[in-house]
């Protein structure tokens, strides 16, 4: 009881004074970052959502390839080079020398990472005989999606620092699969270690990869703590201790960033940039995301099975307004899927787009030309969710009826649960709506096959339910051709292919926040990764 | 003496029996099967739903059923939680440290503070500083807790950056758990970074502890006032006036003792507020105790949870009052006859 008095003599004591605690070298050689979610797992391998990859893709892992941060160009990494034979099938890849796994608690390698370890996190996803390949589910969301495993021949190590890969036919945006955040390379030592203790499950709770830090613990909707990887192989910045705070509510990440109990903080939404803005020591990075928001039509039904309507529609709606009122000045206008940064990306030639910008007379004469007689009514779907790519679905509905009443057309606006809402947009009942797609890689192919190929029209992925020949063969094409020119110039044709056809109106190409403190520096903040600390700096 | 313990014994036991009807009343009312709600696995083949079916009596009555949930936890088997898959009672003992620690901070501030300026100002009746103490009191007192918080926090955390808003501690001192209590487990360590850890441990607590002590403060100071001027109006206390006393020796001969007799009670009460507000507290300040814990719970659907979490919250107000009752009958030979 007398401690206790003490310590709440103490606590007056402290609030009258009001005074600051003591520095300390552990909160200077540490960071703090607060993050918006728990991660499901901690192994990338098995999901798709930023959260989670966030959270463990770049601080415990490392791939065979980087994505350059600035341009997006492939760099080496666990692979230090790369050859491609000459038909485009057969890819080398010389491995690393000396890069070390993490030594845990719970495991202590005793070699090197070498040609095994890619084997295993390799066939792990990709050969269901595979004795790990069924752990944790046996579901492999991003590999399953683009279906890569019916494309790889074989897979062999060629000695313990070469992989050879086969494939059946020759695909250009291949290797940058090998970049993404999903394809981590785990540990075969450990692997076999589990399966000796019989708890192969644990692979994919208690981590052990090559990245930067190692997990020290975990706390499910509370902390993540990471300690630095003492013998990473690349460069490593002055923190010894990562810690992700996980706080959900955004406005409470705001409000630490201005108290200093957070370092860096995720995803502030665009209402709190003038906050942010206005705060001294704190500095907010932006980077444009590879995402677009569209307005997809269900191209099954009339009257927008018609090109003329879809156009008609797409001139009515006036984009700087939506981009005003919904992102916040914080996305640029997207006259293409394609975001502006993208290698194979073409800006609009003068009176190449006719329908592209806001013009409601010409609205009104196609679609009187269409048949289309005033008061004609249609939906529009808003997804209840907010998603970088659109902030606010309902809101921009709510525009873009105000601009169609203006050409006559009459709008119901639909929105269900988010669960709902997809199924029944797979079930095509909508007439239009209002959704997007982020990408995973920068490779252009990403943002036309998912979401606009006729193969995404029977899967359901295709919320326009388009389906296109002379396009689906033009983008397979820009996948077979070598060299980067050849392929833009089937994009090119893919993307004048779209203009004319129409049956998505992009919007919007978003951008993504970080918001920091002014001490703290290098952070791998781009948009074809997730976020990285491990050359992370803070000065004092 | 005896009866009145008896008595006391009696009502405890009764009233954590018809709590244990209740909580185990909900393993049904919730939606889902009473298998789910029991156990808290989400997942399960035939061959394990049969066994827990089994271990929870769900085929048989309902008054088999009572008795294999009792057992169970008497046993300690809470079930797990839906949310995390890690036992209930695991998550509890991680998270009920905190709050007990800072409802202790709290009723100490309270009590410490409370009690001697209900006396200064019932001994000051109608004077200046018992004015002023009284209409502190009774604003404190309506100032809702949530908004006391957010302006604590507005003022001491974002204006002037003087204290922490959330959490126990900077996550980046590492604290080896052992009891839960942070401040113990932080004297009781060896780090390196001891005295700053301490130090930044108690700045986390200031801000929680005086929005969760202001109700109860109130609440002592006034009663502690009013029984003091009720107590000053008392013959005997005329009759020692008369013989030229002191206002202090009165306090400290008389005063002070019968006093006390009748805010003891009180105390009970005001850890009533308390255990409600620290739940509000706790979510203000982002406190992971078990506030923070049952909320989410709330927001998940996360039954086994909610459930374990009534059982032991009420069970435990329901123990503090009688202890305290008890207390109060032990010190007041008058109270035990009644």
């Amino acid at each position: 009881m007398n401690s206790l008095a003490l310590f709440s003599a103490l606590l007056i004591a402290l609030l009258l004074t009001g005074c600051k605690p003591p520095s300390s070298s552990i909160l200077e050689k540490g960071l703090i970052y607060c993050s918006e979610g728990s991660p499901e797992t901690f192994n990338p391998q098995l999901v798709t959502s930023a959260t989670t990859l966030d959270a463990i893709s770049r601080q415990l892992y490392n791939r065979l390839l980087e994505f350059d941060p600035v341009d997006g160009s492939l760099q080496p990494s666990l692979a230090e080079y790369w050859q491609v034979s000459e038909d485009g099938l057969t890819y080398t890849f010389k491995l690393r020398d000396n890069v070390a796994f993490h030594s845990t608690r719970y495991f202590t390698p005793s070699r090197p990472f070498n040609a095994k370890d890619v084997l295993f996190s390799f066939k792990r996803w990709f050969d269901i005989d595979h004795p790990f390949h069924h752990i944790g589910g046996g579901i492999y969301p991003y590999f399953d999606s683009i279906q890569i495993s019916e494309n790889i021949q074989t897979i062999e190590a060629v000695s313990s620092k070469v992989i050879r890969l086969k494939l059946y036919r020759a695909d250009s945006s291949f290797l940058s699969h090998f970049a993404t955040d999903y394809a981590a390379i785990l540990s075969a030592e450990y692997a076999d270690h589990l399966l000796e203790k019989n708890t192969p499950e644990l692979i994919d709770m208690q981590p052990v990869g090559t990245g930067p830090y190692i997990l020290t613990h975990y706390q499910k909707d509370a902390y993540i703590r990471f300690k630095r990887h003492v013998q990473y192989w690349q460069t490593k910045g002055n923190i010894e201790n990562l810690v992700f705070d996980i706080t959900s509510q955004s406005s409470l990440r705001l409000a630490k960033l201005i108290t200093r109990e957070c370092d860096v903080i995720a995803y502030p939404v665009t209402s709190e940039m003038a906050i942010l803005n206005n705060e001294d020591k704190v500095s907010l990075q932006a980077q444009p995301a590879i995402n677009v928001g569209f307005w997809a039509f269900n191209t099954l039904k009339a009257p927008f099975d018609n090109p003329n309507v879809r156009r008609a529609l797409a001139a009515a709606i006036d984009k700087q307004t939506i981009l005003k009122a919904v992102y916040y000045g914080s996305a640029s206008e997207a006259n293409s899927i394609l975001p502006p940064f993208s290698w194979a990306y073409q800006a609009p030639k003068q009176g190449n787009k006719p329908n592209a910008s806001y013009n409601p007379d010409l609205a009104k004469r196609l679609l009187s030309e269409a048949g289309i007689k005033p008061g004609f009514t249609m939906d529009i779907w808003a997804m209840p969710i907010e998603r970088a790519y659109n902030p606010n679905a309902r809101k921009m509905a709510e525009l873009i009826k105000e601009n169609l009443k203006e050409v006559g057309i009459k709008v119901k606006i639909v929105s269900y649960e988010w669960n709902t809402f997809r199924r029944l947009l797979s079930e095509q009942k909508h007439d239009s709506v209002l959704i997007g797609w982020a990408a995973d890689t920068p490779e252009p192919d990403n943002f036309f096959s998912p979401i606009l190929s006729c193969a995404s029209a029977i899967v359901g992925s295709n919320r326009a339910a388009w389906c296109n020949t002379e396009f689906d063969e033009t983008i397979s094409q820009a996948l077979t051709v070598e060299g980067r020119e050849n392929r833009k110039r089937y994009y090119a044709k893919a993307q004048k292919i779209l203009d004319f056809e129409m049956p998505v109106v992009p919007i919007a190409h978003s951008t993504r926040y970080l918001a920091k403190q002014d001490n703290v520096y290098n952070i791998n903040f781009s948009p074809y990764s997730s976020i990285g600390f491990s050359q992370v700096e803070k000065n004092q | 003496m005896m009866y009145y313990l008896v008595r006391r014994l009696n009502l405890l036991l009764s009233t954590l029996f018809i709590l244990s009807i209740i909580t185990f009343s909900l393993g049904h009312l919730f939606p889902g099967d009473p298998v789910q709600n029991f156990s808290g696995l989400r997942e399960f083949d035939y061959e394990q739903y049969t066994i827990l079916q089994e271990k929870y009596k769900l085929d048989g009555s309902y008054i088999q059923q009572y008795l294999a949930f009792i057992s169970q936890v008497f046993n300690g088997d809470l079930g797990v939680s839906f949310n995390s898959q890690s036992p209930v009672i695991d998550e509890l003992f991680k998270v009920a440290p905190s709050s007990i620690e800072l409802s202790i901070y709290a009723m100490l501030l309270a009590i410490l503070v409370g009690i001697p300026l209900g006396f200064w100002a019932g001994l000051r009746h109608q004077k200046l500083i018992d004015y002023s103490l009284y209409s502190l009191s009774v604003i404190g007192n309506s100032i809702p807790l949530f908004w006391l918080g957010l302006m604590f926090i507005l003022l001491f955390s974002l204006n002037l950056n003087w204290l922490p808003m959330s959490g126990r501690i900077n996550l980046l001192y590492e604290i080896p758990q052992s009891t839960g209590f942070i401040l113990y487990d932080i004297l009781k360590s060896d780090l390196p970074y001891k005295s700053q850890a301490l130090y930044d441990a108690l700045a986390h607590l200031i801000l929680p502890t005086l929005t969760l002590a202001m109700v109860p403060i109130t609440l002592l100071l006034t009663t502690t006032r009013n029984t003091v001027i009720k107590v000053m109006q008392t013959n005997y206390i005329k009759a020692a006036q008369t013989k030229g006393l002191s206002t202090w020796q009165l306090a400290k001969r008389h005063v002070f003792r019968n006093t006390m007799l009748q805010v003891i009670p009180q105390i009970a009460l005001a850890f009533n507020v308390l255990m409600t507000s620290v739940m509000v507290t706790e979510v203000i300040f982002s406190w992971p105790g078990m506030g923070s814990w049952l909320i989410e719970a709330i927001y998940q659907r996360d039954y086994p949870v909610i459930k374990a979490g009534l059982l032991v919250v009420s069970a435990f107000i329901v123990f503090i009052h009688v202890c305290i009752d008890l207390l109060h009958a032990f010190t007041n030979p008058l109270y035990r006859k009644l």
